[in-house]
């Protein structure tokens, strides 16, 4: 499992502080160039997560390697390799822009002072700061800041990057730009970022981890994420009197549900089938046999991203 | 990782990676022109003033004597309390503002974070405070004296006071890394300097060697260092014991501060 294809592999891992657990038996695998969005209510084990990935703070339990390097015992190899903004980046407040990228880029590089020069005036140009570069930090605003943060993660092309709250002091253009980088990252580097902007998740990310209460509670594609994970769901949106199709498709052996709400005058069918195959086939005929009604839509239910999390959420609570 | 064409990833290994960037900031930092002559003006004022002060007042052939005694005296409590000063916040500023973390997230060690500081402030304070100002006392004294003062045991004196301040640099910096708030960092190292003064005459009193235990004691070899006067102290001991109580300090911060989460 440890080969570079994998590049993140947790096995159990665990954080307690006194009589918190802040991560509990974790088992997680990351392969290579995915965009992995970590998600979870505040308190969830995001941060402390990418921290004892970082080795910044140590594991009580279990074990973890990054590039095949355990965690605890080559923690600096590990950081060779990877670029991290923290949720709240902070800088020397003296430095300017320049400057701090300047120190930052040469704990990866040593070389000619040119080439230093010219891979940070790159990084500047890259995240919109070319023209406050040689301003003191303690004047940047909060989304300047941030940048500047995304900046120094990326300053050394980083195999990993890892990202806690990205977006989250930045305006709509910064966002998208943000995501943007993203996506362009996503051909050679691997990475992880946490975030409460479901949206941007479900836009960039390949694999989903929802995190609550220090447990893993879902690991999965997006797409299956999307999808639901209580059996597929069919919407119809009915006009007229549809009890007489309704009680046709409530009989069937593959319905396990039918949730009925109305709406503008319409019904509105939620219908949740174990076999998809013949949903397909069969569900809408059924529905538009009775004559007195008419089917104006009819689809396979998608869920939002925000939807799927909360159904994981409220079920790992009721656990 | 990408390098871009004439950048090498770097090569270091161990403690030493990160020690030359995190030097070469806090010498950036520390070892400025503008807080070389704020901190040699200071230290002139409070140290050279006195001496002059001292000259002054003094008549006859005690001159020199009062005067040096007065600088080292001086130099002995001051001194090492602008060292706590100086090094109290080194590394708590530096974990409350989260600038440790943010260090310590790159490929730095956590030996070179603690050993930049050591070498930096202890470098920058010696320098300005006890060899700079030493050069302008004894400048002072030699002029006062009509004629050069011995040179070397004038010299001797302030290596012993160099020892003395760079153990408290060691014991403040071992604080950093034990509390998180600076009254316990500054008024500890603060009340061990002055509550030795009383310690060693107390000492004295029960026996002769026993205040050679302690690093304060080197203000009084530095006196008799500078002044040549005879003495039965036995100089290794007082110098043998600070130095090693420095590097188990330096060790014990580097201990404390690998164990540290942030």
């Amino acid at each position: 499992m440890h080969t570079e294809a994998v590049v993140v592999h947790t096995d159990g891992l665990c954080k307690s502080y006194d009589t918190i657990n802040a991560v509990k038996s974790l088992d997680l695998s990351i392969k290579k160039n995915s965009i992995v969005g970590f998600l979870g209510p505040n308190g969830a084990g995001k941060t402390t997560t990418i921290k004892l990935l970082l080795g910044l703070t140590r594991p009580t339990g279990g074990s973890a390697t990054v590039f095949g390097h355990d965690i605890v015992k080559d923690s600096i190899e590990i950081r060779k390799r990877v670029g991290y903004l923290a949720q709240d980046p902070c800088f020397y407040e003296y430095m300017t822009a320049r400057e701090t990228l300047r120190f930052v880029a040469r704990f990866y590089f040593s070389g000619p002072q040119h080439a230093i020069e010219q891979r940070v005036t790159d990084t500047l140009t890259n995240i919109g700061l070319e023209h406050h570069a040689d301003r003191p930090i303690r004047g940047f605003s909060t989304g300047e800041r941030q940048r500047l943060g995304i900046g120094q993660a990326c300053i050394n092309s980083p195999d990993l990057l890892i990202l806690d709250e990205p977006a989250s002091s930045l305006d709509p253009m910064g966002r998208r730009d943000v995501l943007e980088l993203l996506l362009e990252l996503r051909q050679q580097t691997t990475v992880i970022y946490s975030t409460h902007i479901l949206d941007d998740v479900q836009r960039v990310s390949d694999m989903v981890a929802i995190l609550n209460r220090g447990q893993l509670v879902s690991f999965s594609p997006i797409e299956q994420l999307l999808s639901g994970n209580s059996g597929t769901v069919y919407s119809l949106v009915i006009k007229g009197d549809a009890s007489q199709a309704q009680a046709n498709v409530a009989s069937q052996p593959w319905v396990s549900s039918i949730e009925v709400t109305s709406e503008n005058g319409q019904t509105i069918w939620q219908v949740k089938v174990t076999d998809d195959k013949a949903a397909e086939e069969q569900l809408l005929t059924l529905a538009m046999s009775d004559g007195q009604m008419t089917v104006c839509e009819f689809k396979r239910k998608e869920y939002e991203l925000e939807e799927a999390f909360m159904q994981i959420l409220d079920s790992s609570d009721n656990d | 990782m990408t390098n871009g064409g004439e950048l090498q990833l770097i090569r270091e290994q161990g403690w030493r990676i990160g020690f030359v960037n995190l030097m070469r900031r806090e010498i950036s930092r520390r070892f400025s022109m503008r807080n070389w002559l704020i901190q040699g003006v200071i230290w002139l004022v409070l140290l050279n003033l006195v001496l002059a002060l001292v000259l002054e007042a003094e008549e006859g052939g005690q001159t020199i004597t009062a005067g040096v005694t007065a600088f080292i005296l001086a130099t002995s409590v001051l001194a090492p309390i602008g060292m706590v000063v100086a090094a109290h916040g080194a590394i708590i500023n530096e974990k409350k503002a989260g600038t440790a973390a943010w260090i310590l997230s790159k490929p730095a060690s956590r030996i070179a974070f603690i050993l930049s500081k050591f070498i930096t402030i202890g470098l920058g304070f010696v320098i300005i405070v006890i060899f700079l100002q030493g050069l302008i006392a004894y400048t002072q004294l030699s002029v006062f004296g009509g004629g050069l003062i011995p040179a070397f045991p004038f010299l001797g004196a302030l290596i012993l006071m160099a020892i003395n301040v760079i153990f408290y640099l060691s014991f403040t910096l071992f604080l950093g890394t034990i509390f998180e708030a600076r009254i316990p960092v500054l008024g500890i190292p603060i009340g061990l300097i002055i509550g030795q003064v009383f310690l060693l005459a107390f000492l004295g009193n029960v026996s002769e060697w026993l205040p050679n235990l302690f690093p304060g004691s080197l203000s009084d070899m530095a006196i008799q260092t500078a002044l040549e006067s005879s003495t039965s102290a036995p100089w290794i001991l007082p110098v043998f014991v600070t130095l090693s109580l420095t590097a188990l300090f330096v060790y014990l911060a580097i201990v404390r501060f690998r164990s540290q989460e942030f």
